[in-house]
Parts: structure tokens; C-alpha cells; sequence
């Protein structure tokens, strides 16, 4: 692995903003930190620019240990949340600064730059000054200026937070672009999950200081490791359960076999919304409930199930409010939640 | 009928009562500005090309005398004595202002990074020698600066000065009297600028490598730019016509136009030759600030 992280813990007074966070992330991966307001992801992806130091752990680069290492003497470079472009300076003397800070001379500066902006396809925008662009503008000059300096580690502080839906989408397919042409680590902090889904290799979701999981996308997404992680990626359908065997376990829906063990006696279940089909003849190991509120989403319908679950289905069916369905899902869709 | 009725701040108007409301709202300025600073203005000028008496009362006959006499013609011939007063004003105006401003920069920081709650306490020392008038406060001065007291010992023993004498009249006593003048109107739009700061930007320039010195120049210097040049206004304008602080602690011999304008309009009885000085002084202040905001608007891009 590229770049390690070893029980880095930082405090804000009485607030513990890291407690002991473990991380690797690998050469050239899309890398996300994903998590709630307060929950430490922009305190660490500080730690790794330079701009804070930990209480205690080590960051080690390539196996060298950068720690202490001041953000002007690391090769990381960073794309600010709210940009930070020098407002007097226009858009070719901002992607140059970085370069301009390490000595190159001006003609060579000038060129890398003016290829740097052609990446981000902002040529003919040189002589432009920061307010004179658009949001979408400006966060391709932030990209331009950190990209220019051919980093080891690319860092984005929730980088899209300032652009409107529509222009976020965009970004977010070019960003990942981007990415995988250029083969740079990208380290991303955000909190829009879907952003965090669309653009990363591997998330690590954080919650109060902690890494409640981290893994690739597919693999955090589909096999929640505990309730807040499960919650915090849009699973609605939480189901007590007992434990009944060492594969299967009761709910007030009836018994279930699922694919993993029970590690608990007590605990709970979560099921994706989008995993449970419906239909309206009887189906074997089915549970019979009836639509409660039925809610039309365009590509598809969200449906409140009178058992207490969210259904996401295609909206071919037109599934109405007081409907009698019978729900099914297959135990691959059921994940056990570890919760302590 | 057609009218032009637009809304303006959701009220329905027309250009006509845009016009006279106005005129309505801007009459009291106007007059005030009118009557306090553009005649007495013309006056001055009007002054300026007039002729003392031999009693000392403006004998109305025109000439451009005292604008000879100011560039040092008179009856003995030429003296640079005027023009050498004129260019001793701008330059301790300028130290001045350069020392104020070097001054306030760790104190606009300072008093910025100070808590909410300790904040207004800064503030207050900061204001307190305000609350005295100029004269008492360079009177202090002149009790600090006395013979046998820290600093004329001081400067006694490096060999700046004879032991026992005070370390006044001299031009750092004039620069060490203006600074206290000054200083609060320099600080306070200083802080202000400072307490707005964005440092994101200093922390973007250390992420793109640059040193200390380039973060100074590039991503702090340039945001307290708007502070600076107010605090420099406000020193600089005022310092350049100051006469009390370089009365006293500049000495008889030591002469800035602010003195020469009071001597003309006091003891010498000279109307006319103080008008003229007047002029001077409210030409090369109005030329000095246009260098000046130049410099610093060339110094922003």
C-alpha cells in the first residue's frame, strides 16, 4: 500500500475529533471519506495535506514517515472547499503558483499550466480573475492549480459541495474520468453518499471520529457492517431479529434463512429497499402486506408497506395505496447488522 | 396615457419623483458641503493671489508674489527654505505613515486573534490616550523623553545624545510623537481587514509550496491591502499638515509646514502668504495620495 495511515488520533479541546483511525489506501486509487458533519473526515484529510498535526500516530508515504512534514514540503496538493483561488491573481497565475513556488522558470511554468487547464478544459479562460467565472469554473481552476503539480496524492475537501444538482452530476462523471486517466490518488471527503458512490473505488465511512467500515463501494453499499452505516447509505428497513439457528433467525415476519452466521443472540437486520420484489399472486416464503402510502418518483415508486417496510420498485406496476402485495426477498438481500 | 411608472423597491415611481426625491434628500449636503468647504475653498485661493498689508490686513491687489515667495523668491533673492519645508513634511508624513502601518500589522493580528470576550478591553487601551487632547498627550511626551529618564540615559550612554540633555528636539521625536497620534487610525481599519481574512488562502499557498515570505505577499498582504490604504488616508492627510507634535518636539529650528501656515496665520500676520502655503500643502497631499493609491492598486494585481 501507498499510503498508511497507523492510530492517528487528533483532539479539539474536550472534543475527540479522531479517535485511533487505521487506514491504507493504495497507489492511484479513488479513495472516499464519507460521512456526517462533525464526523472527523475534513480533520483528516487536513492531517494528510500538513495543514494540521495528530495528537499522536503516524502517516507514513511510501513507507516514509511525512507525519511532521510541513503542507509546503509534501507532494500532496489539495482542492479547497471554497476553492481559495487568490482573487487578484488571474486564472494562468494561479495554476502557475505551485510551480512558481518550486522554482520554474517562467516560460516552462506557463506551459504546464496552460496543458493543466486544457485537462480541465478551461483554455481560453487565462487571463480571466476568479470572480469572473462561473462556481463550476472556478472549482476546475482549484482542480487545475492542485493537478498542475503532478502530486503524489490528490486531496479534495468536498469539492462539489458549492455546485448546484445538475452541475454536480457532471462533475462528478468527469472527476472520475479524470481520475482514471491520469491514475493519481484521489482522496475525497464528502458527505453526499451518492457523489461518494458514483466517482470512488473504496469508501470509509465515518462516524464521530471512528471508521465505521471501509471497503469498496459495492461491497460497503451492499453489505453494511452496522445500523449507522446501513442508515447512513439509504437502507430504511431495519428488522429485529432472534437468533434461531446457526443460519437462521425469527422476526415478527416470520423465519429466515440467511447466507451468513448469526454472530448474536439479539440483534438486528437490514434489507435495501430496491432488493425486496413484490407481486400480487402469493409466492412461497413471502410475507402478505398491504400498501400504506404509495409515492410515484418518476423512474421508479417508493411504497410504505403496512409491516413497517420501504419498498423501491420500478414504476411499471402501478401499485396503489391500499393494495394487498406480497413481498419477497432472497437471503443474499438480508444483511446482518453488528451492532454491539 | 403612457407614463413611465417602474418599481423600485417595491414601490411604484416615476423618474420624475426619483428625481426630486433626490434633490430633496441631497439638499442638506449639498449646502453644508457648499457653504463649509467650497467657498471657504474659492476663498482661499482668492487670498492666496492678494497682498499683506502693512498692518497685517489683506490689501486687495492680485499678483502671483506669494507664489514666488513660496518657491523662495524674495527681496534677498532665492532660499530653499519654503520648498525645503514643504519636502520635510511629506517625508516625515511618509515615516510616519510607514511606521504606523509596520506598527499595526502585529497588532491588527493580535487584537484579532484576541477572544470575543477580551477583545473590547485591547480595544479600549488601545483608544484610552484618545480620550486626552493632543497637546497634553505630546506633553507627555516631552516628560517621557526628559533628561535623567530611561530613554535619554539610554541615549546618552550609546553616545546619541550629551548626558543630561533630553532627548528632544530631534526628528525621531517628531516621528515618536506622530506614531502616537496616529497609530489607532492605522490599527482599527487594520483589524478589520485582518479579522476578515480569509485564511484559506494562506493555507492554499502552503499547500502549493510557498514559503513564508511568498504566503505574506501573495495570500495575506493583498487582502489587508483595503485596511492598509485607509489607515494610510487617514495618517497621511492629516500628518502632513500636523503642527503641534513638531512644535514641540521638533524645536524652533525644526519647521513643518503645518508651523509655517500657523506662524503666517499667527504672529506674522501673513493671510495671504498662509493661503497660498495652504494650497500648496492641499496640492502635494492630493498628488501624494494619488501615487500612493496607485502604488498600492498596482502592488494588488
Amino acid at each position: 500500500m501507498d499510503l498508511e495511515l497507523e492510530a492517528l488520533t487528533k483532539n479539539y479541546g474536550a472534543v475527540q475529533a479522531l479517535r485511533t483511525i487505521d487506514l491504507s489506501i493504495g497507489a492511484g486509487e479513488f479513495f472516499t471519506l464519507l460521512g456526517p458533519s462533525g464526523c472527523g473526515k475534513t480533520t483528516l484529510l487536513r492531517l494528510l495535506a500538513g495543514l494540521e498535526l495528530p495528537d499522536s500516530g503516524t502517516i507514513q508515504m511510501l513507507g516514509q514517515d511525512i507525519t511532521h512534514l510541513p503542507a509546503n514540503q509534501r507532494s500532496f496538493n489539495t482542492v479547497f472547499q471554497s476553492y481559495a483561488l487568490f482573487p487578484h491573481m488571474n486564472v494562468l497565475e494561479n495554476v502557475a503558483y505551485g510551480l512558481f513556488s518550486r522554482g520554474y522558470g517562467k516560460t516552462d511554468a506557463y506551459n504546464r499550466s496552460r496543458d493543466a487547464l486544457e485537462l480541465v478544459r478551461l483554455t481560453g479562460f487565462e487571463n480571466r480573475l476568479p470572480h469572473q467565472m462561473s462556481g463550476g469554473q472556478r472549482q476546475r481552476v482549484a482542480l487545475a492549480r492542485a493537478l498542475v503539480n503532478e502530486p503524489q496524492v490528490l486531496l479534495l475537501d468536498e469539492p462539489m459541495s458549492a455546485l448546484d444538482a445538475k452541475l454536480r452530476m457532471e462533475v462528478q462523471v468527469e472527476l472520475r474520468q479524470l481520475q482514471q486517466r491520469l491514475k493519481t490518488t484521489f482522496i475525497m471527503v464528502t458527505h453526499d453518499q451518492q457523489e461518494a458512490l458514483t466517482v470512488s473505488d473504496r469508501i470509509a465511512v465515518m462516524n464521530k471520529g471512528v471508521i465505521a467500515q471501509c471497503g469498496p463501494v459495492r461491497e460497503v453499499f451492499d453489505r453494511p457492517a452496522t445500523k449507522f452505516v446501513a442508515d447512513f447509505l439509504g437502507t430504511e428497513n431495519f428488522i429485529e431479529a432472534e437468533r434461531c439457528g446457526e443460519r437462521s433467525v425469527r422476526t415478527a415476519l416470520g423465519v429466515w434463512e440467511l447466507r451468513e452466521e448469526v454472530p448474536w443472540e439479539k440483534g438486528s437486520l437490514t434489507i435495501r429497499p430496491e432488493k425486496i420484489q413484490l407481486s400480487e399472486a402469493d409466492v412461497p416464503g413471502g410475507w402478505h402486506a398491504s400498501v400504506q402510502t404509495a409515492l410515484y418518483k418518476g423512474g421508479y415508486q417508493v411504497l410504505l408497506l403496512d409491516n413497517g417496510l420501504r419498498v423501491e420498485t420500478d414504476a411499471l406496476h402501478n401499485w396503489k395505496t391500499g393494495d394487498e402485495v406480497h413481498a419477497v426477498c432472497s437471503p443474499d438481500a438480508l444483511v446482518v447488522l453488528h451492532d454491539d | 396615457m403612457t407614463t413611465n411608472v417602474t418599481v423600485h423597491r417595491g414601490e411604484l415611481v416615476t423618474p420624475t419623483i426619483m428625481r426630486w426625491r433626490r434633490m430633496f434628500f441631497m439638499l442638506p449636503g449639498m449646502a453644508w458641503i457648499s457653504a463649509f468647504l467650497a467657498i471657504p475653498c474659492l476663498a482661499l485661493v482668492i487670498v492666496a493671489f492678494a497682498q499683506r498689508g502693512s498692518f497685517g490686513e489683506v490689501e486687495w491687489t492680485f499678483s502671483i508674489e506669494n507664489l514666488r515667495r513660496l518657491a523662495g523668491y524674495d527681496l534677498f533673492g532665492w532660499s530653499p527654505d519654503n520648498l525645503r519645508i514643504l519636502a520635510r513634511s511629506l517625508w516625515v508624513a511618509l515615516i510616519s505613515t510607514v511606521l504606523c502601518i509596520a506598527l499595526s500589522y502585529p497588532l491588527a493580528f493580535f487584537l484579532a486573534s484576541r477572544p470575543q470576550k477580551t477583545r473590547g478591553i485591547w480595544m479600549t487601551a488601545l483608544l484610552i490616550p484618545f480620550w486626552t487632547n493632543l497637546v497634553i498627550r505630546t506633553y507627555a511626551w516631552l516628560l517621557v523623553l526628559a533628561p535623567g529618564l530611561p530613554v535619554a540615559k539610554f541615549l546618552s550612554f550609546l553616545g546619541l545624545i550629551p548626558e543630561g540633555f533630553p532627548a528632544y528636539p530631534s526628528e525621531p521625536a517628531v516621528w515618536i510623537g506622530m506614531v502616537s497620534a496616529f497609530l489607532p487610525f492605522v490599527a482599527l481599519p487594520l483589524y478589520t481587514a485582518v479579522e476578515k481574512l480569509d485564511w484559506a488562502l494562506v493555507e492554499a499557498s502552503q499547500d502549493l509550496y510557498a514559503n513564508r515570505w511568498r504566503t505574506f505577499w501573495t495570500a495575506i498582504w493583498p487582502q489587508t491591502l483595503p485596511g492598509v490604504s485607509v489607515g494610510a488616508t487617514l495618517t497621511l492627510v492629516p500628518a502632513m499638515g500636523m503642527f503641534v507634535v513638531p512644535d514641540m518636539l521638533g524645536g524652533a529650528r525644526y519647521m513643518l509646514v503645518g508651523n509655517l501656515i500657523e506662524q503666517q496665520f499667527g504672529s506674522a500676520r501673513d493671510w495671504p502668504f498662509g493661503a497660498m502655503v495652504s494650497i500648496a500643502l492641499m496640492m502635494l497631499t492630493l498628488a501624494t495620495l494619488m501615487i500612493v493609491g496607485r502604488k498600492g492598486k498596482g502592488a494588488a494585481r
